[in-house]
């Protein structure tokens, strides 16, 4: 056994050195392609990891998803900044899997690719009146805040109305009722971009409801950021007691899931403390549960824009497994407002020459191998092809669900590897990253390495230092492009 | 123990690098082998053939013997101590085979007996000196007032005993001692990678009770159990000396180690060295019988 075990780290140690360096590409830097990139350097020595992503800034969501007034979950980036200066790793900015190079052409150049990009776009409600202006999707907003050079034009109306309304209960809907309720001078300290500060600023909402399709005990969001929320200065928490009702399914969901049980107890807790009136001119978040959308109505007066919300009133109903599904009652009522964001999920893009299951969102996968097609058959599998984080799993999880998420997929690489499954392609040389970087240079594509990136954080940071702030966020691609070309 | 005194004396270990010791023992060896061969000449007594059993009587062929199965097990121990660095614990206990699930174990039990062990081969550490984070082994009964031991359960079962400064958290006494458990926020509270699982009832009620933020974070941990805390909240004080932490299944192997990616001199993971070692150790055993075998027939 020992003997079997030292073959294995011989094999592991020489390998790469006998035969050719691995090379690795991984598509995207969000902590998915961090943690999978970290644990490859550290199993395979020898082996060579380049990460490539759309933006010039690395980091993923982690930069651009990541609230502003959560500093602390930034921390994490540290790590993966370590992991960038590893000699035998190299980020390349500004390089879009589809555009700047393709799927296919990668394959060649690299024994591995490795797809973690990530969701970029939403689920749809598919409701009338989903494309009247004034309803945006949460990611967008998000993107819009945190100074996404994509999110820059969105442009959000927050002067015309008081009311805005919230589809969705998750972590994001709650960081985007944070922002839009929380004092700006909170704000005025974080690296919030500077867009979204002012509109804040100038921002007349006062009242946030977050619509929900089930109850309390199903509300998706977690106890921290619920906390956060309900612990806003001089905010008016309003929650229904009826929707508080509990029924012996719920105390079975609850009993089975921990942080359920404390997610309804806080929001009983906030339901009965606290005043039953609001003062004037206070901030109020209203929690509004078991309602659906069924469709979005247009003003009279503008036309084009959206005025309300028409609900229907929800049950739940058991579908097993403990679980319960909302489904309509027939009873309708209107919600005014004059801005609506739905962050009822995120959802992946396919790109070419790649496997996609539609339905789910998701490459079709088996523990990170993709395979060929969506029939789920284990046997055709793409060779030297896999996906790690939201791309494999669906847009749920935290940062660190990634971590695991990256050992499996990181697992089932070094088992083909062993196996010998990859040998075909590691039997011969790739070019890597000389071949990519030619291939580009050929297209005129400004390549942003990650000593170029650093220099973009200091001149952030520079600029954050004048006006008090960690950073101050360059929004466009302009100014990201200038400053990392600069010497 | 006059055969030990003896190798003291006369083995001059070296202080660094396990290729000296690989070098000296063959060294050694052959000094043996001429011994012997001198030995045989001078000896006018003693005809060419003789019956195989006399040798086993000879106090001077038994010494011979012991020497060379002595310095073969120095040498084996040389190159696990070396190869392992700042791991020197982890052979004592590996010995030891004690188990934290009998919540009876103690790593001040274990103290005195490596020194003990250690003190049968060699008269200090110092020939030996591996890397400043081994330093705790002499010095910790002196300084067990400001120090207790912790000992870290690895998802492999393997026990990792360590010496935790009062005051320090665990999350950062496992990264000093090079232990695998992540801390993605660094201690802030945002997340719960250092999830660790107390494996005493007793240990875990003298804990404090985690305040509202830790919970949160505990709600989203992987593996949670009824004894679960967060390493970084997990404070050293003088009642949870001896306290076992085990670390959950899916949080192994990720800890960044700063030097490593400085130098990218790509060090190996625990288990990767517990192979390396037994590498080492069947050489040293291969040539231990060779030469035995060598010895025999001449």
């Amino acid at each position: 056994m020992a003997i079997f075990g030292a073959r294995r780290v011989l094999w592991r140690s020489f390998s790469t050195i006998s035969s050719h360096p691995l090379r690795v590409c991984i598509v995207g830097s969000g902590p998915a392609g961090f943690y999978t990139a970290e644990k490859i350097l550290k199993t395979h020595q020898g082996s060579q990891v380049d990460i490539i992503d759309r933006l010039p800034t690395p980091y993923g969501l982690v930069r651009s998803g990541v609230a502003p007034d959560h500093p602390e979950t930034k921390n994490v980036i540290n790590q993966f900044s370590r992991v960038a200066q590893n000699g035998r790793c190299s980020f390349l900015g500004n390089v879009a899997l589809g555009y700047s190079i393709s799927l296919v052409e990668l394959r060649e150049l690299y024994h591995v690719v490795l797809l973690a990009y990530g969701a970029e776009s939403d689920r749809v409600v598919g409701i009338p009146g989903e494309d009247l202006k004034g309803v945006h999707s949460a990611r967008e907003f998000v993107w819009w805040y945190n100074g996404h050079p994509d999110g820059r034009n969105l442009d959000p109306d927050l002067k015309n109305t008081d009311t805005a309304v919230i589809l969705g209960q998750g972590n994001v809907a709650l960081d985007v009722a944070r922002i839009l309720l929380r004092p700006t001078s909170e704000l005025a300290i974080t690296d919030i971009a500077s867009h979204a500060l002012t509109a804040l600023e100038q921002s007349s909402i006062r009242k946030v409801y977050l619509v929900g399709r089930r109850g309390p005990v199903q509300a998706a969001c977690t106890a921290k950021e619920l906390r956060e929320v309900l612990g806003i200065k001089d905010l008016y928490i309003h929650i229904k007691e009826t929707d508080l009702k509990i029924t012996p399914a719920d105390e079975e969901e609850m009993k089975n899931s921990r942080i359920h049980r404390r997610i309804y107890e806080l929001l009983s807790k906030a339901a009965t403390a606290g005043p039953s009136q609001p003062s004037s001119g206070q901030r109020e978040l209203h929690f509004v549960f078991f309602r659906q959308p069924d469709r979005f109505l247009e003003s009279y007066d503008k036309k084009g824009y959206v005025s309300g919300v028409h609900l229907e009133k929800t049950t739940l109903k058991g579908i097993g497994s403990g679980k319960q599904i909302a489904i309509g009652t027939g009873q309708f009522e209107n919600l005014s407002c004059g801005i609506v964001l739905k962050s009822i999920g995120y959802k992946s893009v396919p790109v070419d020459d790649l496997p996609f299951d539609n339905q789910k969102g998701v490459v079709p996968n088996v523990k990170g191998r993709v395979l060929s097609d969506n029939s789920g058959d284990p046997t055709s599998i793409e060779n030297g092809l896999y996906v790690c984080g939201w791309l494999k799993r669906g847009p749920t999880g935290i940062i660190a669900t990634n971590l695991y998420c990256a050992e499996e997929t990181v697992a089932s690489l070094s088992e083909d590897l062993e196996l010998g499954v990859l040998a075909s392609t590691t039997r011969l040389p790739k070019l890597g990253r000389d071949g990519l970087l030619q291939i580009l240079d050929n297209r005129n594509v400004r390549v942003v390495p990650f000593s170029a990136w650093e220099r973009i954080d200091k001149e952030e940071k520079r600029l954050g230092s004048m006006r008090n702030k960690p950073r101050e966020k360059l929004t466009s691609w302009e100014e990201l492009l200038k400053v990392a070309g600069s010497e | 123990m006059r055969i030990n005194k003896e190798v003291r004396t006369c083995v001059k270990v070296p202080s660094n690098g396990v290729v000296q010791s690989l070098i000296f023992y063959p060294v050694l060896s052959t000094a043996h082998i001429i011994l012997k061969k001198l030995v045989h000449l001078t000896s006018a007594n003693c005809p060419r053939r003789r019956p195989p059993f006399a040798f086993k009587t000879r106090p001077a062929f038994l010494f011979r013997v012991m020497l060379i199965s002595r310095l073969c097990r120095v040498g084996f121990r040389v190159a696990k101590e070396l190869s392992r660095g700042g791991y020197a614990y982890m052979s004592r206990s590996r010995y030891k085979q004690r188990h934290c699930s009998h919540y009876q174990w103690s790593t001040l039990e274990l103290l005195p007996e490596t020194r003990a062990f250690q003190g049968s081969i060699f008269q200090k550490h110092h020939g030996f000196s591996t890397l400043a984070s081994d330093g705790a082994s002499a010095g910790a009964m002196k300084r067990k007032e400001r120090k207790i031991s912790v000992t870290f359960v690895s998802k492999d079962g393997e026990e990792i005993p360590i010496q935790v400064p009062i005051g320090m958290s665990m999350l950062e006494a496992a990264h000093e001692n090079v232990i695998e458990l992540e801390g993605a926020c660094e201690g802030s509270l945002a997340f719960s990678t250092c999830h660790v699982r107390v494996m005493d009832m007793e240990y875990y009620n003298k804990l404090e009770d985690p305040v509202d933020e830790e919970n949160d974070m505990l709600d989203l941990a992987f593996g949670l159990t009824e004894t679960s805390r967060l390493g970084c909240q997990i404070v050293a004080s003088p009642e949870l000396d001896g306290i076992c932490l085990a670390i959950p299944a899916a949080s192994r192997n990720f800890a960044v180690d700063g030097a490593d990616w400085e130098s990218d001199k790509g060090r190996n993971t625990r288990g990767n060295q517990t192979l390396v070692i037994y590498f080492y150790g069947i050489i040293f055993y291969i040539i231990h019988h060779f030469l035995f075998v060598f010895v025999f027939f001449y």
